[in-house]
């Protein structure tokens, strides 16, 4: 009878340690399926070492998961589609542009997906992904190869309280300069015309 | 003859065939072409090892076409992962740590990666206006959004050096180059087309693993069409090996069943027993069976495919031997047949025995599997036959056609010579007209698909396959990317690859030293520049200083084999760079140059230097082996053809007769190949084993003909053994491969011409002029000086 109670209590105790909602990579995969449509627009901060003020870009990211495609549209800038798994770029004339392979576009192509499908992890070829401590939905990327710290720190991203999107994300590189992401709410629209995947 | 004799003749053969076979079963036939090197033939050797053993010359491509991308790229995936089982593996995209490793390495090396040429133009680029513009397109660059990553790259590269010079090992990184997926699939500008390059770990050689390979990519094809509309085609030599390969099995699957049922019913119609027809096969099976016996213990285990192939065509010859014996040992003639059948044999050896002083291997085992399976036949068919077959009453089914043929031979003999005097001055002008094949590709088997389908594949991507290369070869890899390097600016040809990644030591020298005097000559002046320029931009000029750190170092490591491990270029230098078993250094350099004219035009420049640099190309290496075994085939034709002569003169050891022996096949060669030069049919070293096949069989008829007392006898057997080779060989001709169609179509012309050359050439030569009188007798009842006098000659 002594050893139930004792085993209840170390049960107890075990369960009481661990916070009830805790934040999951897995969390933003399930948030992911629930919607079939997302638009949140946000604003680019970066901050580099070459300016003297920080430039910022305003633009909105649409996902739509039946067409899997991800518009990201830095308004007046430029237009990045990934559809069907293939990344294309629109300059600010709306001329398409070469995407050359290599870590920028991989990691660029890596975000993408994880927004689309809502499987973070699939950063974890580049980055060692670890949760924030604090229980909250944020994560810390960390490049695994010692080569790629020298152009890319940490990667920090928040989610918004309903796991649908990020709601803010910084990029650090080595010798200070940054690059800051700050979301605004997401709308949840019913549809998205194929035809904002085809282009500008 | 007694059944005890019979059944002791029959257990010493059957014994001996089992304990031949225990050896055959030993075999492993080599698909290697080292063995149709002639001995000595360094540089064919080498061309062959080179495409045999190069990684960098063992791509299989597979291109998708579809309007669908997603569909396209998930059938590549799903193949490259299918493929892996067959030993063909795609080359792993560059990941981006090797990618980031590679700009590092360069970087660290823009010393001695930078030419003359690249520092002269950067003194435009320094110009204060040209700074100004550089600096706002930098700031641009980073100001693009999606541009994350790359402050860096930018600081300590004021200049771009390091894209300028990434950008000339561009075309060696045509993966990089080019837009690519994550799994390092390509894909074409159209955004219609994708492609995956696979390397493949066994040359296209192998035939074995090269059908399971293609098999594999057919089954593969044909689900992506039917399950996603995806057309899958594969380019690349395998494809078109596989094609040959392919060919002749179809060839042979439509030739042979006919060409079984055609002689089945010759054999049948002249024979009409079932042990008859047996007993016949017995010299050919001898043949076989103990030929490659002989040749695995002499030569070892490892036999070339090709001479089984040609050997077992020349041993045809020996069912000609079982014609003869079968047809003797009915008639009761058995001891009459058994010196024309050892003069045939000993003739035919003396020829193939010339073949063991060859200088090419394949001939020399030709030469040893083909005497020794033609002494098992004569054995066997004089030794064997007679005791298993009785003498037996039965008249000559094809006696009236042999009767015929007899008379007109010699009743009409003046007029056989004047019409074969005819043919012949008819024929000879065709020899005038005769060429050799000018482009072994005339000789090639693929399909117009696979044409179609690389043409296209070269206008959509350029050169992919691995099909060219300029390599050089020395001591010490420094030297051998020196000597690439000298002869490529013979040639015309720019630097690519290990030319570029591998700078010798002296070219390393010069360049450190250029650069360190151009930015001590320099770098002040940059410096106040890039103040102003920067002011006018509106940008710091602080982050540079990271760019002055580097351009300013006098010192720089040394270029290496090792400075590139790691790196998206290492296993391509793998391909390229290798140091062979001797320890000497062996580097390649792909060359995309189709053109015939321009081609020829370089490899005659890279030869033109003694250095150890030479041209690598498919094209070339069938052209040189074409020519290696055709000259190696002609020096042995004299010989062979005087070895036999003297063989017959001293075996007849009668002027007449033996002229009469050998005239009639060399006048069949002369005809047959009038014939081609008249038809335009280009002639190949497999047409000089034709000729040799012609004028064996030709001797042996003509020993046969040229003895007025054995020639109505022979007729019969005589036609049955050239309707046999013409149903058996000649139906090549019907092939789709043009290689065996057009051996196809030299043995029918041969067999028809030697015949004809017989019969009507060698009843000229006869001493006796007599007229016969067909009488056709019962032989089987007759006494055997009867029967060979069955046909009366009256003066």
């Amino acid at each position: 009878m002594l050893r139930c109670v004792l085993i209840l209590a170390a049960v107890c105790s075990l369960a009481a340690s661990e916070p009830q909602s805790r934040f999951a990579l897995a969390d933003l995969t399930a948030a992911a399926h629930e919607i079939q449509h997302l638009r949140v627009t946000f604003r680019q901060i970066k901050d580099l070492e070459l300016f003297d003020q920080p430039v910022v870009t305003a633009g909105v990211l649409e996902i739509s998961r039946p067409l899997s495609s991800v518009r990201w549209e830095f308004t007046g800038r430029s237009v990045l589609v990934l559809r069907n798994d293939r990344l294309q770029r629109w300059n600010a004339r709306g001329e398409r542009e070469t995407i050359r392979g290599g870590p920028a576009s991989q990691a660029l192509m890596g975000q993408m997906n994880a927004m689309l499908t809502g499987d973070w992890r699939t950063l974890d070829k580049l980055f060692t992904i670890t949760l924030d401590p604090s229980g909250e939905p944020k994560v810390h990327l960390r490049p695994r190869d010692e080569e790629m710290t020298r152009y890319v720190t940490e990667i920090r991203i928040a989610f918004q309280d309903d796991l649908s999107a990020p709601r803010e994300l910084i990029i650090s590189a080595p010798g200070g300069d940054l690059t800051r992401y700050e979301f605004d709410v997401p709308e949840r629209p019913t549809d998205l015309a194929a035809a904002r995947f085809a282009g500008p | 003859m007694n059944s005890f004799s019979r059944i002791v003749a029959v257990t010493v053969w059957v014994a001996l065939l089992i304990a031949a076979l225990s050896v055959v079963t030993r075999i492993k036939p080599d698909p290697s072409l080292h063995a149709v090197i002639p001995r000595g033939d360094h540089n064919l050797d080498r061309e062959v090892s080179f495409f045999e053993t190069r990684s960098a010359a063992q791509i299989l491509v597979l291109e998708t076409e579809s309007d669908v991308s997603q569909a396209a790229i998930t059938v590549l995936r799903d193949a490259a992962r299918e493929l892996e089982r067959v030993g063909a593996r795609p080359q792993a995209p560059p990941s981006a740590a090797a990618a980031i490793r590679l700009t590092d390495r360069v970087y660290e090396h823009l010393p001695v990666l930078t030419t003359a040429s690249m520092l002269t133009a950067m003194e435009q680029r320094m110009q204060p206006k040209a700074l100004t513009q550089r600096l706002r397109e930098l700031s641009s660059f980073l100001l693009e959004p999606g541009n994350l990553i790359y402050g860096e790259a930018v600081y300590r590269d004021l200049l771009g050096l390091e894209t300028e010079v990434l950008t000339r090992l561009s075309g060696e990184l045509s993966q990089a180059g080019m837009d690519t997926t994550e799994d390092g699939i390509l894909r074409h500008s159209s955004g219609r087309f994708f492609a995956l390059l696979l390397q493949v770990d066994h040359p296209p050689g192998n035939s074995d693993r090269t059908a399971a390979l293609m098999r594999t990519v057919n089954e593969i094809s044909e689900r992506a069409l039917n399950e996603h509309e995806v057309t899958i085609r594969a380019i690349g030599s395998y494809r078109h090996f596989n094609d040959n390969y392919s060919q002749i099995w179809r060839d042979l699957q439509v030739t042979l069943p006919i060409s079984l049922v055609l002689i089945a019913l010759v054999l049948f119609s002249l024979f009409r027993r079932a042990r008859d027809l047996l007993a016949l096969h017995m010299p050919a099976i001898a043949a076989l069976i103990g030929g490659t016996a002989v040749v695995v213990l002499i030569q070892g285990e490892s036999v070339p495919m090709m001479v089984l192939g040609f050997g077992a065509g020349m041993l045809g010859i020996a069912v000609d031997y079982g014609i003869h014996m079968t047809r003797a040992a009915r008639d009761g003639i058995a001891d009459m047949i058994r010196k024309p059948l050892s003069l045939s044999f000993i003739t035919a050896a003396s020829a193939f025995l010339v073949l063991l002083t060859a200088n090419v291997d394949a001939l020399r085992t030709l030469g040893i599997f083909v005497v020794s399976g033609l002494g098992f036949a004569v054995l066997t068919a004089t030794m064997v036959l007679p005791r298993i077959l009785r003498r037996r009453k039965r008249r000559d089914p094809w006696g009236a056609t042999s009767d015929a043929l007899v008379d007109f031979t010699a009743t009409k003999r003046w007029w056989g010579l004047a019409l074969a005097i005819a043919i012949t001055i008819g024929t000879v002008p065709g020899l005038l007209e005769l060429r050799m094949v000018g482009d072994p590709q005339d000789l090639d088997g693929s399909s117009q698909e696979t044409r179609d389908d690389l043409a296209a594949f070269r206008t959509r991507w350029g050169l992919l396959s691995g099909n060219h290369f300029v390599v050089a070869e020395a001591k010490d890899l420094d030297t051998a990317v020196g000597n690439l390097i000298a002869a490529k600016e013979r040639a015309g040809l720019p630097p690519v690859a290990a030319d570029l990644l591998l700078p010798p030591p002296n070219i390393q020298a010069q360049r450190l030293r250029a650069w360190t005097d151009f930015w001590r000559t320099h770098s002040s002046q940059l410096a106040a520049d890039l103040q102003v320029a920067a002011r006018e931009a509106g940008l710091r000029a602080s982050p540079f200083r990271r760019s002055f750190a580097s351009y300013g170092r006098l010192e720089c490591p040394p270029i290496s084999r090792e400075t590139w491990r790691g790196t998206p270029l290492d296993n391509r230098l793998n391909d390229l760079v290798s140091e062979q078993p001797d320890g000497s250094w062996q580097v390649v350099s792909p060359l995309t140059v189709d053109d015939p004219e321009r081609f020829a035009a370089i490899a005659t420049e890279i030869a033109s230097a003694d250095d150890g640099t030479w041209l690598a190309s498919r094209r070339l290496l069938g052209h040189h082996l074409v020519d290696a075994m055709g000259d190696s085939l002609r020096q042995l034709g004299f010989w062979v053809a005087l070895v036999m002569i003297i063989v017959l003169v001293a075996m007849i050891r009668n002027t007449r007769r033996t002229i009469s022996v050998i005239l009639p096949p060399a006048i069949a060669v002369v005809w047959t190949f009038g014939i081609f030069g008249h038809i335009q049919l280009e002639l190949s070293a497999l047409h000089i084993l034709v000729a040799t096949f012609v004028a064996g069989v030709g001797i042996d008829d003509a020993i046969f003909l040229s003895r007025s007392e054995l020639r109505s006898h022979a007729m019969s057997p005589i036609l049955a053994t050239t309707a046999t080779s013409l149903a058996g060989v000649g139906a090549m001709a019907f092939a789709g491969h043009p290689a065996i169609q057009s051996v196809g179509i030299a043995v029918f012309i041969g067999m028809a011409a030697c015949l004809a050359a017989c019969l009507l050439i060698c009843p000229a030569f006869d001493r006796k002029r007599e007229r016969p009188t067909i009488k056709t007798v019962d032989l089987a009842s007759s006494p055997l000086n009867d029967a060979i006098t069955t046909r009366t000659h009256r003066r």
